[in-house]
């Protein structure tokens, strides 16, 4: 009866039936090998690509004088920071110390302006009786000239105690610097307000000269900070536009050989003669070099080293002397806060610009670019710009800091909710609870990150705004918020998208401690949460760890929350500011590659640079993976 | 000392105030849920049903799921009242009351009509990838549970698809618009090729098998789907098979069934349960993904729908269909949260669509965990 269990089927080279059958789902399973390969040889080759054409727009960056550029427009930046943040020193003292003053002042303006909104032509009226007053020689019609004028004058009167009757101090006052009794009086001098002279009443007045005796000081600082870096400035948007206009003739220059081709071209198959002509002329006007003469060119930037060094000197020797003259009994807390920071910040500025002219003495523009540079200045690249008419920048480190920021803070605050509440449902909540805990949460890691994203626009940022403008809140670090949209909206809205992971794992780990622990600390006469805190979470300690790391890869991936809420700036948030950093928008690597795939055209530096933050980010989420793998193995009790 | 004494007061007290943290930090999260539902219901629900809103209205509006989305007009009328409309509308209403007053009249991209174009894109989307990443998914787990012996090769196959489900969306966003959009060995039926893109067009049925690439298309975006959803659904999957009883088998393979035989009368058949479950899942997941078909799929605006647009007959319309690209809910609301300013005229279509998204995928999410928890009780060996 052997023949019952022979194979039956046809065999093709050696393949049965039930081989293929095999084959076909070992073939589908391989799929996802197949994929995760491709992933890797995808991004891999753009990225590979990036480097070596990153490396000849360095190249070209240098020759053209550009990179000399950028000394100067860096150092720039860091003196404007030092200047915007005395500017608001200033207006936040101004504010605090003669919020009175300024309302009055501005309170003045803005009534006036009114006046001569809504009076135009009943002034222009008083004005020209005046002047038929003035102007008249006879006794006879000066005396008429006078009536009219009475009249006029009776009727500019009333107006005037009408509109100052129905004026409205919310709106006038839009700041809230008057006080009622403040108010009133403005309004009681307006009363003699003459719109031909236009004299500001002598309360307002007192009021300004008051101000400004007061703030003369700060002031003469202000300005001596304020015009110190005119030179510096000036250099920088020349150099900008020699150094432009090289790179823009070398870019030409590059492309000529193309452009003579196609002209050539089309002087063959145009249509009329003239044309065929004319194409001929043009193509015949391009010369094509081998090597643009960058030597040549370089020459314009000649004397900009000792205009540099001359501007750096103007520059230190008004800022130290303004820096120094900084009041430093201000009544506002506030630009109390913003002078020290100043204070701090003037010998650090000195000592960088110090730092960038000599680093610009050094620079030579033919010394060759390394690839070691074009990979540093990936990884380590301050500035990502793009489509930038001076030159664009491909560094990571706004984009990395600011995905960092965000995963930090949700990590920080979703760690305590999902592993608490892991422990309540598995050891402490009856099943009833259980059953109605866990499909919630499960439910929130099925939210859309897009709704998440547009709750944070119109509900959460608005909220956290409100919050942080409330007066007994103030000393929060980074409180008010500046922005809507920021780093801590996006953080709290990953934290929830971060909770279903973090306690699924968590549960799973604390569900799987032996029930002969517990049992052995209850014997021990351990109570329940003693058993729960020294026993079962610390057994579980391993699969919390894995958990958080996977959470932490949930967040780091995530883009749409942050596309929409992180605020979208690229710049490194100022770390100046302390825990307060987190107030700050910011722009993530994610954010980033969703943000402009869609515009670039595949091939270009900037298709490659996004496929290389791409890949990135893979090699972190896969770095996360291995991790969290390696960890439940080695420590896990039970996987 | 009596060991059976009851723990001290203190040791008492304690015990219940970590109890209640503990307790708090887990309906903290529960209320923060909540509120994010019932904050979006309540702005969008006026908007699909405006019997509820303020102003009151029809019981349902129909429209709001039946019509393409357009550009909306806002203006004020002659009593200083704010009126809005989409843009087709706008001009019929021009055309029949050609004097009527209209004041500061703006354009709002994307924000009128309705939203039957991203609903219907999500829809082709999903079933594109589901179809697609089933098959395959269940497959892989038959393979991994059924055949395979623990070794190097299969310890490779499960590596893979751990990691695969570690990458974040984007970057399969990246890898899909590289590899179905541009990547030339992928054949489209036209009737015209793109002459720049196309490696290899090959005369067939009266038009052109070209070899070019999918481009910004349905099907590109379905697979960038599904291949991010594999790791869902194997996992899924390979769960409901591990819980059929190894006895079915046996007794299967001892009445000498081939093992093709045996998976398909005594495993397969048990296991759809499981695999529905997988697949709802599976829908819940690709659904609400927004990275993955930003630049595969989905454009902001299209005047018709998918299957009106396609051209030509049988495989070409088929090709067209696939090949072209469709509106989808997810980007769609990233589209108008994003780029068009809140305003009074602009917040219906926001709202709304938010609210009937997250409604779909939530009903999704609760079929996935209702058939998940009840086949686990019902199907016991």
């Amino acid at each position: 009866m052997a023949t019952h269990f022979k194979r039956k089927g046809k065999r093709v080279l050696g393949v049965g039936r039930q081989d293929a059958i095999r084959f076909f789902f070992g073939g589908n399973a391989m799929i996802s090998t197949f994929v995760l390969g491709a992933i890797c040889i995808f991004l891999a080759r753009e990225a590979a690509m990036f480097f070596p054409q990153h490396q000849r727009e360095l190249e070209v960056f240098r020759l053209t004088g550009q990179e000399y550029t950028n000394f100067v427009i860096e150092e720039m930046d860091e003196y404007t920071e030092v200047k915007s943040l005395t500017n608001q020193a200033f207006y936040q003292e101004m504010n605090e110390a003669y919020g009175i003053q300024r309302g009055l002042v501005d309170s003045f303006g803005a009534l006036s302006g009114n006046l001569f909104d809504d009076g135009e032509d009943l002034i222009e009226e008083l004005e020209d009786a005046r002047d038929a007053v003035d102007d008249a020689d006879e006794e006879e019609a000066k005396t008429l000239a006078q009536t009219e004028l009475d009249g006029i004058q009776a009727k500019w009167d009333n107006f005037l105690q009408a509109e100052l009757g129905k004026a409205d101090r919310t709106a006038v006052d839009s700041f809230g610097r008057l006080g009622k009794k403040e108010w009133q009086e403005l309004l009681d001098a307006m009363t003699a307000w003459d719109p031909v002279e236009d004299q500001p009443p002598a309360l307002v007045e007192a009021a300004k000269s008051e101000m400004n005796k007061g703030m003369a000081a700060f002031d003469a600082a202000r300005m001596l900070i304020g015009s110190a870096g005119s030179e510096l400035s000036k250099l920088r948007g020349e150099l900008i536009k020699v150094t432009t206009a090289i790179k823009d003739e070398a870019v030409a220059d590059k492309s000529s050989a193309a452009r003579k081709k196609a002209l050539l071209e089309g002087s063959v198959n145009a249509a009329t003669k003239e044309d065929r002509a004319r194409l001929k002329e043009q193509a015949e006007k391009i010369t094509i070099r081998k090597n643009f003469p960058y030597a040549e060119r370089i020459t314009a930037l000649e004397g900009s080293r000792e205009k540099h060094k001359a501007a750096i000197a103007a520059l230190e020797a008004d800022l130290k002397p303004g820096i120094a003259a900084l009041p430093t009994d201000l009544a506002s807390a506030q630009a109390q806060d913003l002078v020290s920071r100043i204070r701090e910040k003037g010998p650090e500025l000195i000592a960088y610009l110090d730092q960038s002219l000599q680093e610009s003495a050094d620079w030579r523009y033919d010394q060759p670019v390394s690839w070691i540079t074009s990979v540093t200045s990936f990884f380590f690249g301050k500035d990502w710009v793009t489509n930038s008419s001076f030159h664009d920048f491909y560094g990571l480190l706004p984009l990395f800091t600011g995905s960092l920021l965000i995963s930090i803070i949700a990590l920080i605050v979703a760690i305590p909710f999902s592993l608490g509440a892991a422990i309540y449902v598995n050891r402490l909540a009856g099943p009833k609870q259980q059953n109605i805990i866990k499909p919630i949460i499960e439910l929130i890691g099925a939210i859309p990150s897009v709704v998440l994203g547009f709750f944070g626009i119109i509900v959460l940022g608005e909220a956290l705004r409100e919050i942080s403008q409330v007066p007994w809140l103030s000393w929060v670090p980074g409180f008010p918020m500046q922005e809507r949209l920021n780093i801590l909206n996006a953080g709290l809205l990953l934290a929830l998208m971060a909770v279903p992971t973090i306690f699924t794992l968590c549960e799973d780990a604390i569900n799987n401690v032996p029930s002969s622990f517990t049992e052995a600390s209850l014997a021990l006469g351990g109570s329940k949460l003693q058993t729960v805190m020294r026993v079962v979470v610390p057994t579980a300690v391993s699969g919390i760890l894995a958990a958080i790391l996977l959470g932490f890869g949930r967040v780091i991936g995530e883009t749409m929350v942050v596309l929409l809420v992180a605020g979208n700036q690229i710049a490194i948030p100022d770390f100046g500011l302390g825990v307060g950093v987190i107030t700050q928008p910011a722009h993530t690597m994610t954010g980033i590659i969703a943000q402009e795939m869609g515009e670039v055209t595949s091939g270009t530096i900037h298709y490659r640079a996004l496929f290389s933050v791409g890949l990135v980010l893979f090699t972190i989420s896969l770095l996360i993976n291995i991790s969290a793998r390696r960890i439940i193995k080695r420590f896990g009790l039970a996987a | 000392m009596n060991p059976f004494k009851s723990s001290s007061n203190a040791q008492k007290t304690k015990d219940r105030i970590v109890a209640c943290v503990l307790a708090a930090l887990t309906y903290v999260i529960l209320a923060c849920t909540l509120f994010i539902f019932f904050d979006i219901a309540k702005k969008g629900l006026p908007v699909l049903m405006p019997v509820f809103s303020e102003k009151g209205g029809e019981i349902f509006n129909s429209d709001f799921l039946t019509r393409m989305p357009e550009t909306l007009v806002d203006y004020t009328d002659e009593n200083g009242d704010k009126q809005s409309m989409a843009s087709t509308d706008f001009i019929e209403f021009t055309k029949a009351n050609p004097d009527a007053v209209i004041e500061n009249k703006k354009t709002n991209a994307y924000s009128g009509g309705g939203i039957a174009g991203p609903l219907v894109g999500t829809a082709l989307l999903v079933i594109v990838c589901m179809v697609v990443a089933l098959i395959v998914g269940v497959a892989a787990a038959v393979y991994l549970n059924e055949y395979a012996k623990q070794g190097r090769f299969v310890g490779m196959i499960r590596l893979a698809i751990m990691n695969l489900a570690g990458v974040p969306s984007i970057v399969f966003g990246l890898f899909g618009f590289a590899f179905f959009c541009l990547f030339p060995l992928l054949p489209v039926f036209t009737d015209a090729p793109n002459i720049e893109k196309s490696l290899w067009a090959i005369p067939l049925f009266g038009g052109f098998l070209s070899f070019e690439g999918w481009g910004n298309s349905l099907i590109a975006g379905g697979l960038t789907l599904a291949v991010m959803v594999l790791p869902v659904i194997i996992a899924a999957c390979e769960e409901s098979l591990k819980a059929i009883p190894k006895g079915f088998r046996e007794a299967s393979l001892a009445l000498g069934a081939t093992k093709w035989q045996c998976i398909r009368t005594a495993v397969l058949p048990y296991a759809t349960p499981g695999i529905l479950t997988a697949s709802v899942l599976g829908v819940t997941r690709v659904a609400g993904e927004t990275a993955p078909i930003m630049f595969t799929a989905a454009v902001a605006l299209k005047g018709k729908l998918p299957w009106e647009e396609a051209s030509g007959n049988g495989i070409f319309w088929l090709s067209d269909l696939l090949t072209d690209s469709v509106q989808a809910m997810p980007y769609h609301i990233y589209t108008v949260a994003a780029r068009i300013p809140r305003t009074d005229a602009t917040s219906a279509m926001q709202d709304g669509s938010v609210f009937v998204f997250l409604l779909m995928v939530m009903s999704f999410a609760s079929v996935s965990i209702y058939l998940r928890i009840h086949f686990r009780k019902k199907l016991k060996w």
